[in-house]
């Protein structure tokens, strides 16, 4: 299966947020997309998620086109996505946030006529979910009380447990430290399979250019470069609109060292171990 | 300029910091680093009073600030940019500063406006805009700015980088030296710590709500553990 953006335009007022933009993401494949604050990568999640409408231009998962269909009816269909800000159930356990998105089913089988699970069943895959994602041992904490990193975790959880063959991940780094950013992206890296779509919006370019195999690059809502992470690291036009360039960070250093040179400061002070 | 010895605080019942010793001198950029849930957003809520503290001291330019009142706090010069921005979203971008200036605290809203709106010259492009309509750079820059209102001698970053585009970040961390270099005193709390480290004087790690480790910043960015532990080197 594969989703397809056909000349997708996204207006809001006067603002044009997107402008024509075509992309296509196959199952088997972890694609990134990337840019600045405010080029559009937000819009274009939100408008295959069915949060948005689009303004011009088709969206289609397989033969179907997305771009009037309500949000819920979207995600029957398979897919699914995290938000950039934590939305779990804070008072419902770990396990519960789990069960819950497996609510639409009705819906999802009045519609398809395909089977509708038991609460065992049902219970059955969480618990499996639980394991993959390494939650088991806080099944039954309440979402709210477990850490940030934790809850991040889950939020993943949530949008694989219901098997979507499209996952949008808006952000899973977000907050995250070095380390668990690590964990993140060697966890989303396991999670890609052949009937799988991953598409991830991520800032932490250490996680994106690990675990891609095709960065788009959004700039002012166009297309700027769209290809392998070592294409889109070199391209001087990502880099003077996104990634920043090795001139800027030498510039950061020399100010940072001539700061520290009018003296006074401690910075070579010795490690102290309490 | 800042003293904090044996703070122990947390919210209601639940204890998060359990013993912080930390000092920051005139001119100085000290940033704290530490795993997510290690106390170092707890830390500086508790200096700008925002947490229950249980014991332990706090003094701000020689004089003792535990138990005062947030805003009295912000009035004598320690300012406090909380993570997430926290701007006032249906407010104008102007508003917002508003909201963030102090009276009395010798300079007036025009001049100080004058000069955030020098330092960033986006800010005052737009300054009729709302804070939602801005990109997530523009609002990181809102919110130092606004902090700034307060004519801060020490201003306290709660992770100034965070969900900001790697360009963005380069802006960021350059505004941060740019502060110092104006006179500022600076806290940051920063996951992006090897970028924080090398522009800061000195750090200190924060692990289960203790001071674990301090050290000049040159030192802990080039110690082998805290390198595999914080780093990801």
């Amino acid at each position: 299966m594969a989703l397809a953006l056909e000349n997708v335009s996204k207006h809001f007022g006067s603002l044009v947020a997107i402008r024509n933009l075509s992309l296509s993401f196959d199952v088997g494949s972890i694609y990134s997309i990337i840019g600045p604050n405010g080029a559009g990568k937000s819009t274009v999640v939100n408008m295959i998620a069915g949060s948005y409408a689009v303004t011009s231009g088709t969206i289609r998962l397989g033969a179907t086109a997305l771009n009037r269909l309500p949000k819920h009816r979207i995600a029957q269909l398979g897919v699914s996505r995290t938000y950039q800000n934590l939305r779990l159930f804070d008072g419902m356990t770990v396990l519960e946030n789990l069960e819950v998105c497996f609510f639409p089913q009705s819906w999802l089988t009045f519609l398809t006529g395909a089977k509708r699970l038991s609460k065992a069943e049902r219970l059955e895959i969480c618990h499996a979910c639980l394991a993959e994602f390494h939650l088991s041992d806080v099944a039954d904490v309440l979402a709210g009380d477990l850490p940030y990193g934790r809850q991040k975790i889950l939020e993943l959880a949530r949008a694989f447990v219901t098997q979507a063959p499209i996952v949008l991940l808006d952000e899973p780094a977000a907050g995250l430290n070095h380390t668990e950013t690590k964990d993140m992206a060697a966890m989303i890296a396991g999670l890609k399979r052949q009937d799988r779509a991953i598409i991830l919006v991520e800032h932490d370019m250490d996680m994106v250019m690990s675990i891609s195999d095709r960065i788009d690059v959004l700039n002012y809502g166009e297309l700027l470069c769209s290809g392998t992470p070592d294409l889109v690291r070199t391209n001087e036009r990502v880099q003077e609109a996104y990634l920043g360039t090795t001139e800027e960070l030498d510039d950061i250093r020399k100010l940072a060292q001539s700061r520290r040179a009018q003296g006074g400061l401690r910075a070579n002070a010795g490690i102290v171990r309490h | 300029m800042l003293k904090v010895a044996g703070l122990k605080a947390g919210y209601g019942r639940t204890q998060v910091l359990f013993g912080i010793d930390l000092e920051v001198r005139a001119g100085e950029i000290v940033t704290i680093i530490g795993a997510n849930g290690a106390g170092k957003t707890s830390t500086l809520r508790s200096i700008s009073g925002l947490t229950q503290i249980y014991s332990g001291e706090i003094e701000f330019k020689g004089r003792p600030i535990r138990g005062l009142p947030p805003e009295e706090i912000t009035r004598l010069g320690l300012a406090h940019c909380p993570e997430g921005r926290q701007i006032l979203q249906r407010l104008t971008v102007e508003e917002n500063l508003l909201a963030g200036y102090i009276p009395g605290r010798g300079r007036s809203f025009d001049e100080i406006r004058t000069q955030v709106y020098d330092m960033f010259p986006i800010l005052k492009e737009r300054r009729h805009s709302l804070a939602s309509r801005m990109s997530g750079g523009q609002q990181q820059m809102l919110a130092i700015g606004r902090s700034l209102m307060a004519t801060p001698e020490l201003l306290m970053l709660d992770e100034p980088s965070l969900g900001l585009a790697p360009k963005i970040i380069n802006q960021i961390f350059e505004i941060i030296i740019t502060l110092s270099k104006s006179g500022i005193s600076l806290i940051v709390v920063e996951q992006n710590a090897a970028v924080a480290l090398e522009i800061a004087d000195y750090a200190y790690v924060i692990d289960a709500g203790r001071c674990s480790v301090e050290g000049g910043a040159n030192n802990v960015l080039n110690d082998p553990d805290l390198k595999a532990a914080y780093l990801g080197a």
